[in-house]
């Protein structure tokens, strides 16, 4: 595993090109190099670039007026290499001598990337044309644009090979899904790892408190900083992210902070205000009459409920240093209200990246992130105390007004709540501090030996919060306070040493040694308290407390070594082996074997090609492929399932133990990926068409599930490596530069991405998850199975003499399929357009097309009579619309009835900035001043009939997606932004 | 310098890979280690394995409750309840399934005790004391468990365990309940295991001699039958108590759940002035999905104890066993006896009856169905009623009193383990004793 922070990848990269100059002459003094690089078509300054003096150690980034200027450089020949993400690399020749040594560049912007730096899933940063796999990445204009509030928010849309979906409209994130090229597994999570400067951090999003959603309403990447990324690499399955081991199963994203560009201090002030709204509401029972004909008042609580959402961003950061060191500082406030009454996020963070060259050979590198959290949740999907829940369930005849300060108990049961009462009684707040450091060493005791060493650690303190006060629901009426308290700390240390020989002229070997050892400890203490002071909020005010402690510890250590070849800079081969173990892996089983092979030829570049026809119609052409393994630990909750333990077990008056009746499996084994991926990435006109297209196939085997175990033996179930999983797919990427010229730059990126997912192998009965996802062998994970009505001559559900659907007697009940949350295919259409210097415009629709989701929110809308649907019944007798009475509710077994089209395409972004003229950034004393009027999710074009297809009410789940059950509606966002630089 | 600097990086990864421990215990819960060999995991187990029996004493009563004609569920929801109470089973429901993974439950918990107790220092009283309640409580979850399956496994911690046949399973109890009583009469007081182990209201002697009774009867072995119960101290009753974190799991399904309740035949088809009834049901007749029912007194509260045994199960295997060994007239004066028992505490039915003069307990045949109609009274609620239905030879189709003779054995089981035998034909075609 290699995990680097940008300075050791130019260290290393030094290394890289140290060897392809000529050989250095022998220093005769030193003189500085400096310079300014600008783009090609523009004449604008190109920041952030990377500066390297061949033969060296020595290099350092653009600032922002795009100028470098290096120390200490040997005079004499040399050469001089400037990359940036999005252009094409320039070396150049040059001498230095003991004047001033001045060289500017001018970059061509490439849509081709095959130059840029990849650091994920490799031993060591090399260049994507090195790799047989594809790696996705996303620099932070993509992430700065989007205006998310979370990271990967602004993901959405971006990658080929991701399933990205924002599971519902909570503040603060929402929690959103990464699925990589398909779901892998059906119990140990299908979350990607995610790394952030070389740190594995923490992205759970258990469920602590009950909030009607089995999982949080928020996953944990949400503490990052959109602000304060530099870029995102993602690497979707194994072939890439063999060097990950055991923890790689469903890719690995990798995010880097910012780390500051040399030069005077570059201060950035940005302020953002943000107003959401509700984007659909549901249509309700609102018939003027009742079942009797007599006129009858409803109400609809969406009014009292939804509520224009107001947000506040400011985020400033600063940054700058000299060639031998830099630094980052960023500090940003936002305060976001939901949609929905009395739910609101916060988060305060603070960034200081720092990196000092020590010595000529040697570079430290430190980042420390300090967050502060906290969201107000509301209760809402299948809780009966959900906000929208009750909407579903009341009858709209209720008012759930307060009579003389009382708030009605709901009338369809103890366990439900009356809304109004929750928003504005209720309290469930969520604070989170969370500290993510990082120090890291780049040592290059010869140009051509480079070793680092990085130590990682994320930890955060939780405390889920819920007060129901006394008298505010049926169920609980003397008021309950839950506080759950979770510590959570993952420590990594990494290390890997490369060695580069060049035994000939045209010959380049890459030699690698690595190893990492990761812990993680996470420790949930449970407190509630019920019979509370009818003023008190802490669980220290109820009469009646209780509490429970739960602790796990994981270490995972691993080994590897990885040796790559390059001939002439074309032809690039790697293998690579890691050998790791867990903690979790049964004692039998612990150490596991996961190689990678991997083969890249940039055929275009050979001068047969060029001359060839083919050279015509290839501006650029490369050819790739790759195998590689990996593999996915059992669960945090799993974690200890390879040991026989023994249970509490209270007898009367004495407290005993029990074995559990989940035997442990001394045999267990990481679930087990092998994945095939094929692709080209293709230069077309010039280089304005660039594509890159890649087949895969993933078959993971050993698939954990619980399996059953005889009764006899005392036990029920036993955690076995016991399924088998497919994922086929293909997924392309374009980027078009449409038009260009000096004042007006178009261009354009689609996505496309479709898998296929079958459950290959289930030993066992197959059984449902959720509501309707099935998993079943044979079928894709999570496929919406239930019961099936008769069907009348044409095809429709049969009805009975009253016009009701006929349901079967218990006997001849039929199951069947009724839909497939898995979409067939995703796309997105990015479109950016710039004029002159200082207008810029974008738009981001972002489409799923083919999934089906389970509209139980209708279903429950029916059962009850609140749907629209069920007004009709309440026609009077004469009206030709009316249905049946009863109707409506004789669907309700049927969930067929209610899967819907998910297809969707999204406006996910659009924006527009405008920097304002100079003369007026002046007057207010900045070097530049924009102004930029954005969107998020401002319309979805869909057949769905709820909310919005792209939710899910088991939040991050993984087989049970697809249904929508009273989940917070995502909101449209409308945002006014001005940044100012100094 | 470089060197010191390369020597530091060559030992940093050393370092961080020094604190490597890929051994982890798990903090939540005790590991089989730490339980089995040691004083305080030995001890703890055995509190485990009462627990264990103490909750699964339901999945006994309740299935052969509602399949024989003690139970009925006044919830026409309950698919799997109502099916039982008219004989109809499906191999997934609770009520085929509950019996046999709570009954290899309890033999698991009481297997790690016999394999492992003697191998920790125990000290010899409470080792006995732990082995005779080991060996018991075995003994019993195979006695319950071959009244429930034609065929079942005895020795489960076997590489592939065979179904063995009734007769096998019998012995198989009975010599279990032989070293129970080898265990208990070894050492005379046990102070650590009656005060921190043993569940209060559990007398291990007179539980013990009462099942090899049981057992000794159900095997038609007479002698020893009564050997065993005239060494019972029948003013003793012997209980499992429940508390408010471990409830009685009959009040649970009854009482709490309202799943089962008694059927209002057990009233209407009893003497008048019959003081057990009231023992057992009370409150007004309702309708069940099937039959009438009413509300289930006998154990109408969280902490209501389960007996192991009432008094007046020995008294009427003494009777039978003198009926059944020509002694008549000491069978008939034990039937009057538990006819006419009355007053006291309230922990077990009395009848409260008048005496049945000596023409009415002449024969063997008179004896026997007296007998078998106290048994109907006397041991109701405590799941042996179905067993008396099949001795019977009352088991059919068209049955009021029982309407098949077995269990299925369970889905689980049939799914996991290859040797489960083919389903019996159930129920016979015409009265039978399924044997």
């Amino acid at each position: 595993m290699s995990i680097l922070s940008r300075q050791g990848k130019l260290s290393a990269l030094a290394v890289v090109f140290s060897l392809l100059s000529a050989s250095p002459g022998l220093a005769q003094g030193t003189a500085t190099v400096s310079g300014r690089v600008v783009d090609a078509a523009g004449g604008t300054a190109v920041a952030a670039a990377q500066v390297l003096i061949g033969g060296t150690q020595l290099g350092t980034s653009t600032d922002a007026n795009g100028e470098y200027r290096i120390a200490g450089v040997p005079v004499g020949a040399r050469t001089i290499t400037v990359r940036r993400i999005g252009y094409t690399p320039q070396t150049r020749s040059v001498t230095v001598g003991t004047a001033i040594n001045s060289f500017d560049f001018s970059l061509q912007a490439a849509a081709s990337s095959l130059d840029r730096v990849i650091v994920t899933g490799t031993a060591t940063p090399t260049t994507a044309r090195a790799l047989g796999t594809s790696v996705a990445s996303v620099d932070n204009s993509q992430i700065a644009e989007a205006r998310s509030t979370t990271v990967d928010q602004a993901l959405q849309g971006k990658i080929a090979g991701a399933q990205i979906t924002q599971n519902s409209g909570t503040p603060g994130g929402g929690g959103l899904s990464v699925r990589l090229r398909g779901t892998g597994s059906i119990i140990s999570g299908s979350e990607p790892l995610y790394i952030v400067d070389g740190v594995i951090v923490d992205n759970s999003s258990d469920q602590l408190i009950n909030f009607g959603a089995r999982s949080n309403p928020q996953n944990r990447l949400a503490d990052l900083d959109p602000n304060d990324i530099d870029r995102i690499e993602i690497v979707r399955g194994a072939a890439a992210a063999a060097l990950y081991g055991s923890r790689a199963n469903n890719g690995v994203v990798q995010i880097f902070t910012k780390r500051g560009v040399a030069g005077a201090p570059r201060i950035t002030f940005g302020s953002r205000y943000t107003t959401s709204r509700v984007a659909k509401r549901l249509d309700l029972n609102l018939a003027p009459l009742d079942a009797a004909g007599n006129p009858v008042t409803r109400y609809d609580y969406q009014d009292e409920i939804f509520q224009t959402g107001n947000m506040k961003e400011m985020n400033l950061s600063a940054e700058g240093g000299t060639d031998r060191s830099t630094y980052y500082a960023g500090a940003s406030y936002s305060d976001e209200e939901g949609i929905i009454k009395a739910s609101s996020s916060t988060r305060k963070s603070a960034r200081l990246n720092l990196s000092q060259q020590l010595f000529t050979p040697l570079r430290v590198n430190f980042g420390a992130n300090f967050v502060n959290s906290v969201s107000n949740f509301q209760p809402n999907g299948e809780s009966g105390t959900g906000v929208i829940t009750a909407l579903l369930f009341t009858p709209t005849t209720f008012s759930f007004f307060p009579v003389n300060g009382i708030y009605p108990q709901a009338p369809t049961g103890a366990g439900f709540a009356n809304p109004l009462a929750v928003i504005d009684t209720w309290k469930a707040p969520q604070t989170t501090n969370r500290f993510i450091g990082s120090a890291s060493a780049v040592y290059t005791p010869r140009t051509n030996l480079i070793m680092q060493y990085t130590l990682g650690y994320d930890g955060y303190q939780l405390e889920a919060d819920q007060l129901i006060p006394r008298g505010t629901i049926a169920s609980e009426p003397t008021g309950l306070s839950i506080a759950i308290l979770r510590d959570s700390r993952i420590v990594n240390n990494d290390g890997v040493a490369t060695l580069t020989t060049k035994p000939g002229s045209d010959i380049e070997l890459g030699s690698s040694l690595g190893f990492n050892y990761t812990t993680q400890f996470i420790s949930t203490t449970s407190t509630s308290a019920r019979d509370l002071l009818p003023t008190g909020e802490l669980v220290g005010a109820g009469a009646i407390p209780s509490a429970s402690q739960s602790r796990f510890e994981l270490a995972t250590l691993g080994f590897y070594g990885q040796q790559t070849a390059a001939w002439r800079d074309r032809l690039y081969l790697t293998g690579a082996l890691r050998r790791d173990a867990s903690s979790t892996f049964g004692a039998n089983d612990r150490w596991q074997w996961y190689p990678k092979l991997s083969a890249s030829y940039v055929i275009g570049e050979e001068s047969w090609f060029r001359d060839s026809f083919l050279g015509n119609v290839f501006g650029s052409l490369r050819l790739r492929s790759a195998l590689g393994f990996a593999g996915n630990q059992p669960s945090l909750a799993n974690a200890y399932a390879s040991l026989d333990s023994y249970v509490k077990r209270v007898n009367n008056d004495h407290v005993g133990v029990v074995n559990s009746l989940a035997l442990g499996n001394s045999e267990l084994r990481p679930e087990r990926q092998r994945e095939v991926e094929f692709g080209a990435d293709m230069g077309f006109f010039a280089d304005r068409l660039y594509l890159e297209a890649t087949v895969y196939s993933k078959k993971v085997t050993d698939a954990l599930l619980v399996r059953p175990q005889p009764g006899s033996s005392g036990y029920t179930t036993k955690l076995d490596n016991i399924g088998e999983i497919s994922n086929k797919g293909f997924e392309i990427l374009a980027r078009t530069r449409n038009f260009e010229s000096p004042t007006v730059r178009w261009s354009s990126t689609v996505t496309y991405s479709r898998n296929r997912n079958r459950l290959d192998k289930l030993l066992g009965a197959p059984f449902t998850l959720g509501y309707a996802n099935r998993v079943e062998q044979g079928q894709p994970i999570g496929y919406f199975y239930a019961e099936l009505p008769q069907l009348d001559a044409s095809g429709n559900p049969a009805l009975d003499a009253a016009g009701l659907i006929i349901r079967s007697p218990v006997a001849t009940r039929v199951s069947g399929n009724v839909g497939d949350p898995n979409p067939d295919w995703l796309g997105s259409l990015l479109n950016e357009v710039s004029i002159g210097k200082r207008f810029q415009f974008r738009f981001l629709l972002d489409g799923s097309f083919g999934g089906d989701v389970l509209n139980f929110t209708k279903r429950t809308l029916d059962t009850f009579g609140t749907s629209a649907d069920a007004a009709l019944e309440l026609l009077p007798a004469s009206d030709p619309n009316r249905v049946a009475p009863g109707y409506a509710r004789s669907r309700r077994f049927f969930f067929g009835e209610y899967t819907e089209d998910g297809t969707y395409v999204k406006l996910r972004e659009i924006s527009a900035s405008f920097d304002l003229a100079p003369s007026l950034a002046r007057s207010v004393r900045a070097a530049g001043l924009a102004l930029t009027l954005s969107g998020r999710n401002l319309h979805t074009w869909t057949s769905y009939t709820g909310f919005d297809p792209e939710m899910n009410l088991f939040g991050t789940l993984t087989v049970e997606r697809g249904n929508d059950f009273g989940t917070y509606p995502i909101p449209r966002m409308w945002s006014l932004g001005l940044r100012a630089t100094y | 310098m470089t060197n010191k600097t390369l020597l530091t990086f060559a030992f940093a990864p050393l370092l961080a890979l020094s604190g490597c421990d890929l051994d982890k215990t798990n903090p939540n819960a005790p590991s089989q280690d730490a339980i089995l060999t040691s004083r305080q995991g030995i001890v703890a187990l055995a509190v485990g394995l009462q627990a264990r029996f103490g909750s699964g004493m339901s999945a006994f009563i309740y299935p052969g409750g509602l399949i024989s004609d003690e139970f009925g569920t006044p919830i026409a929801a309950l698919q799997s309840y109502k099916d039982a109470e008219v004989g109809a089973l499906a191999d997934t429901y609770g009520a085929v399934e509950d019996p046999w993974n709570t009954h290899y439950q309890t033999i698991k918990t009481a297997d790690d005790l016999i394999a492992n107790a003697p191998n920790v220092a125990l000290g010899d009283e409470t080792l006995s004391g732990i082995l005779a309640l080991s060996y018991m409580m075995k003994g019993m979850s195979l006695g319950d468990l071959l009244q429930q399956y034609q065929q079942i496994i005895v020795n489960p911690r076997e590489a592939a365990p065979a179904f063995v046949d009734r007769s096998v399973a019998l012995a198989a109890v009975l010599a279990l309940l032989d070293s129970a009583a080898a265990q208990e009469s070894r050492v005379t007081t046990r102070a650590e295991f009656n005060g921190t182990i043993k569940t209060a209201g559990l007398s291990l002697k007179n539980t013990i001699f009462t099942m090899q009774a049981r057992y000794h009867r159900i095997g038609n072995n007479w002698a020893a039958a009564l050997a065993a119960a005239n060494q019972v101290d029948t003013a003793v009753v012997s209980f499992m108590n429940f508390s408010d974190q471990a409830i009685n799991p009959v009040f649970d399904l009854s009482s709490r759940s309202s799943y089962i309740r008694p059927r209002d035949t057990i009233r209407v088809a009893a003497e008048v002035g019959d003081a057990r009834v009231a023992f057992i049901l009370g409150g007004p007749t309702v309708a069940g999905t099937v039959r009438p029912i009413r509300s289930f007194t006998q154990y109408s509260a969280t902490t209501s104890p389960i007996p192991f045994y009432y008094p007046g199960e020995v008294m009427l295997i003494k009777a039978e066993a003198y009926a059944n060994t020509n002694q008549l007239p000491l069978a008939a004066q034990m039937v009057n006896y538990v006819r006419t028992r009355c007053g006291g505490a309230a922990n077990q039915p009395k009848a409260c009856l008048t005496a049945l003069p000596a023409s009415a307990l002449t024969t063997r045949e008179q004896i026997l169905a007296e007998i078998y109609k106290q048994r109907k009274y006397e041991l109701f609620g405590l799941g042996l009623r179905w067993e008396d239905v099949r001795r019977q030879g009352l088991v059919s189709a068209t049955s009021p009193f029982a309407k098949r003779c077995w269990l299925l054995y369970p889905n689980s089981e049939r799914n996991t383990n290859t040797a489960v035998p083919a389903n019996p034909a159930d129920p016979p075609a015409s009265l039978s004793t399924c044997l």
